[in-house]
């Protein structure tokens, strides 16, 4: 079966620094897969290579056999995404960010609305129905994004951090839908710091660390009977610091 | 407290004056350097004139906030957690202001008053030294304070309004600001301009040179007056801006008003395709972007001023292109469009062949904003002036400039794009939309050069058939006009989202980074980066890789405007033309202009010397 994301080899230096370093990862069809790592691990930015939204300076990133650098227009058709803290139309509301995305993507009039209105209602966002986009929370404003992602129906979502700084009443509404969207058939490609989350959510994770993949497979594989965090932390972690020092603060 | 915000500041500019920016900023040090020197030169017996320079640099300063986005390097909202009184913040703040190139230049030209005071009498330095520094601290806050009180109007159309009406009112009195004196000459005689001697004359940049007057004829009562109010105006406007100040850091703006009256009007634009649902979403931006009102208001009050300001002596010859001037404005004001919608492009880079949709839906929300209103200007005031013959010039122009106008918004935007703050990070003030020096206002100017070269077709044949006498000739200048329009404005929107197609991600880098983005090909940073590496010269060390730069940057202005242009002045009898050096000195002019052009011939020729001298001394090393 052909996989929902495999990049071979991606790499990205920002001058003297290699982010992402010859990054192999297959995300299977229709699996739910977490990447954990530390800050600066490398995980946004090859999340953005992954969708198109960054030039890799080396390797390649398919989406179900599509390469997202030579046939864009193909892949991109098949991937919602949901990116780390970039801008949106901001003097728009909710439902008309929708509707022109919607528009601008191709589908009808109706559809657009139909799901539109679905979304908002779903995502509690139709009670800020006046607010516009530049007066939303942050959480919010993921909420708005997580919309946009699913708004065409994709095969594959990408999501970078999806669960910062929303509600935890919220962040239960999201799980279910990504769950739904799961049980259909669709795959998710998920970032995270909260290892819990990942435990709980998906079934195949990835440790990104200094931009390679040291370690990925299912959870149960990866956790090899301990827990997602205590592999991690001897993973990438090195020492644990914070307990020593810092003896001025509570004086 | 203010050492640490000035090395704070310090620290900043540090890090951004760079590589090919801190040659960009050399060049405007130089350039206003120039002026500065001008200001000496011109107003050295002339208290009058010298009064009306100061205004113009105290004018330079009010609009400033303007021109630099915001200008500020410290924002107050990353203070607003220390404990301290915002007294005492806006004081800080301020002292962190005096660091940099603006204010070092701007005390050069204040110098201006010591040769002044000489002049009248060598005891009136005593005030001129005091009274010189204290316009400086005066104008420096001016920028802050007019600043703070922009921001603060910013939250309201009206507020927009008003901050565009003062802006632009300034800067077409100071470009038109002769009809004005020859309006009052023509209305009183010689009294007229009197009258405006004594306004210029007691405004707060007239202060100093009053002072130095009443010192030099011994009213020393006077002199101390002027100084004390010279010293009392910037603590008032400091403890304003300090208000102001807290205003900002503890009240959330008020929410822009939606209008939905015109919802269904867009609804029905919005579904006629791709096209139309960009469109729409930019005429919603238009209508609700408090920055775009204003940057609109702009354009047509700065249009309206420009054109008509001559009127008060009579004539109404530019009456009739005030509508062709708003859309040259308004177009120099959208030249950043792209830069302005920040890291939201990232939705139309994963969007399926979304780029051609979002260039052409971005060009036709332009042209349905600004095409009513050009065209209901050029009808109204070409009725007015009672010019028939302008008729067929002024209508072959409009459908050029406004083709031109937004081909070329499309392509400058996109090809020569200036990553600005994003708008959900730009904090309380409206205004601060970049942290840079003000390289949009760079794309501002290439847009009031480059849309009359699209419309010169157009107004050739119109001019032409008007100056025969042949109208058959002069109406061909609608056909071609209408002809020229659509072609530049269809080429600009196919070259820019060819450009958002293939670089798209290198765009959105570049707004996410605040770095320029390193494909970009025209002139500025990269285009001397890009002659850098034609010439294989980006293997030099960092240091002389600046020099070179610098040098490369820099040298032209010697060798054209101040030397051979200037000569050209000198040549034919043009005596003090603007800012041409050699037109101020008499009989040295001719010999100033040749220096000129040998000084810059040799720093050019410096520049291209160097990396050989380089290269030669690295292969002595390395046998």
């Amino acid at each position: 079966m052909t996989a929902a994301l495999r990049l071979t080899g991606l790499t990205k230096r920002f001058g003297d620094k290699t982010a992402v370093d010859g990054l192999d990862l297959t995300v299977p069809a229709g699996s739910f897969y977490g990447l954990v790592g530390l800050n600066g691990a490398g995980k946004t930015t090859t999340l953005s290579m992954a969708v198109g939204l960054l030039r890799p300076d080396a390797g390649t990133s398919n989406v179900f056999g599509v390469d997202v650098w030579s046939d864009p227009t193909t892949a991109k058709a098949l991937l919602g995404v949901l990116p780390d803290s970039l801008g949106l139309p901001e003097r728009l509301t909710g439902r008309e960010v929708l509707t022109y995305l919607g528009l601008l993507r191709g589908l009808d009039k109706s559809t657009v609305e139909e799901r539109a209105a679905e979304l908002l209602a779903v995502l509690e966002l139709d009670g800020a129905e006046k607010t516009l986009v530049s007066e939303y929370s942050t959480g919010m404003r993921k909420k708005i994004g997580l919309a946009v992602a699913l708004l065409h129906a994709p095969k594959l979502l990408v999501l970078d951090e999806p669960f910062e700084a929303v509600d935890p009443v919220s962040a239960l509404t999201v799980r279910r839908i990504l769950r739904r969207f799961t049980d259909g058939g669709g795959s998710v490609v998920m970032s995270s710091h909260v290892m819990a989350l990942v435990e709980q959510l998906c079934d195949h994770v990835a440790v990104v660390d200094k931009g390679r993949v040291p370690l990925s497979g299912t959870v149960a594989e990866v956790k090899a009977g301990r827990g997602l965090e205590d592999v991690f932390v001897d993973l990438v972690g090195g020492g644990v610091d914070g307990a020593e020092g810092l003896a001025w603060l509570a004086s | 407290m203010a050492g640490v915000l000035i090395a704070m500041r310090v620290a900043v500019l540090r890090h951004s004056l760079r590589g090919a920016r801190a040659a960009w900023t050399s060049t405007g040090a130089l350039v206003g350097l120039g002026l500065a020197v001008a200001t000496i030169v011109s107003g050295r017996t002339d208290g009058t004139l010298l009064a009306s320079l100061w205004g113009t640099w105290a004018i330079g300063w009010a609009v400033a906030p303007l021109v630099s986005g915001g200008g500020e390097v410290l924002k107050p909202e990353n203070f607003a957690m220390l404990p301290m009184s915002p007294r005492r913040l806006a004081s800080g703040l301020l002292a962190s202001s005096f660091v940099g190139f603006g204010p070092a230049v701007t005390l050069v030209a204040f110098a201006s008053l010591l040769p002044y005071a000489v002049h009248k009498g060598p005891v009136a330095l005593v005030v001129a030294v005091p009274a010189l520094l204290l316009e400086l601290v005066f104008v420096v806050l001016l920028a802050r304070f007019v600043n703070a009180v922009a921001g603060m109007l910013l939250r309201t159309r009206v507020g927009a309004f008003i901050v565009a009406l003062v802006w632009a009112g300034s800067m077409a009195l100071i470009a038109q600001g002769w009809a004005l004196v020859a309006a009052l000459t023509q209305r009183w005689g010689d009294e007229g301009p009197a009258y405006l001697r004594d306004v210029v004359g007691w405004l707060p940049s007239g202060w100093p040179i009053r002072a130095v007057d009443a010192a030099a004829r011994g009213d020393w009562g006077v002199a101390l007056g002027v100084l004390a109010a010279l010293a009392v105006l910037p603590v008032l406007m400091l403890l304003g801006w300090s208000r102001l100040l807290q205003r900002r850091l503890t009240e959330k703006p008020a929410r822009p008003s939606e209008r939905r009256a015109s919802s269904s009007r867009l609804g029905r634009i919005a579904y006629t395709g791709r096209v139309g649902a960009v469109a729409a979403k930019e005429l919603r931006s238009w209508s609700r972007d408090l920055l775009r009102t204003n940057h609109l208001w702009f354009a047509v009050i700065y249009a309206v001023g420009f054109c008509l300001l001559p009127v008060l002596v009579g004539w109404w010859g530019m009456a009739p292109y005030t509508g062709l001037a708003m859309l040259l404005m308004g177009s120099g004001l959208a030249a950043n469009i792209y830069g302005l919608d920040g890291t939201a492009l990232w939705l139309t880079l994963l969007t399926p062949g979304a780029a051609r949709a979002d260039v052409r839906g971005r060009q036709l929300a332009w042209v349905t904003v600004m095409a009513p209103m050009a065209i209901g200007l050029s009808v109204a005031f070409t009725v007015l002036s009672g010019d028939s013959y302008a008729w067929p010039i002024v209508v072959s122009l409009l459908p050029a400039v406004l083709g031109g106008a937004a081909g070329l918004i499309a392509l400058v935007s996109t090809h020569m794009l200036v990553p600005m703050t994003d708008p959900h990070k730009r904090g309380s003030n409206p205004l601060g939309i970049s942290d840079n020096d003000g390289s949009s206002t760079g794309l501002a100017y290439l847009m009031l050069g480059g849309v009359p070269v699209t419309a010169l077709p157009a107004g050739a044949v119109a001019a032409a058939g008007v100056l025969t006498d042949r109208p058959w000739l002069a109406w061909l200048g609608l056909p071609t006009g209408l002809v020229t329009g659509a072609f530049f404005a269809w080429l600009g929107g196919r070259l820019a989202h060819r450009r958002l197609d293939a670089h798209g991600p290198e765009l959105l880098e570049a707004m996410r980074t605040g770095v320029a983005p390193a494909t970009r090909k025209v002139t500025g940073k990269d285009g001397v980066e890009r002659l850098m590496a034609a010439k294989g010269l980006d293997d030099l060390p960092k240091r002389l890789r600046v020099i070179v730069g610098v040098c490369w940057s820099v040298c032209w202005l010697p060798i054209f405007p101040q030397g051979l242009v200037a000569l050209g002045f000198v040549l034919f009898g043009q005596e003090r033309h603007s800012w041409f050096l050699a037109t101020y000195v008499g009989g040295w002019g001719v010999p100033l202009a040749c220096g000129m052009v040998v000084f810059g011939l040799a720093v050019l020729g410096t520049g291209i010397y160097l990396p050989g001298w380089y290269r030669k001394r690295e292969a002595v090393d390395a046998v």
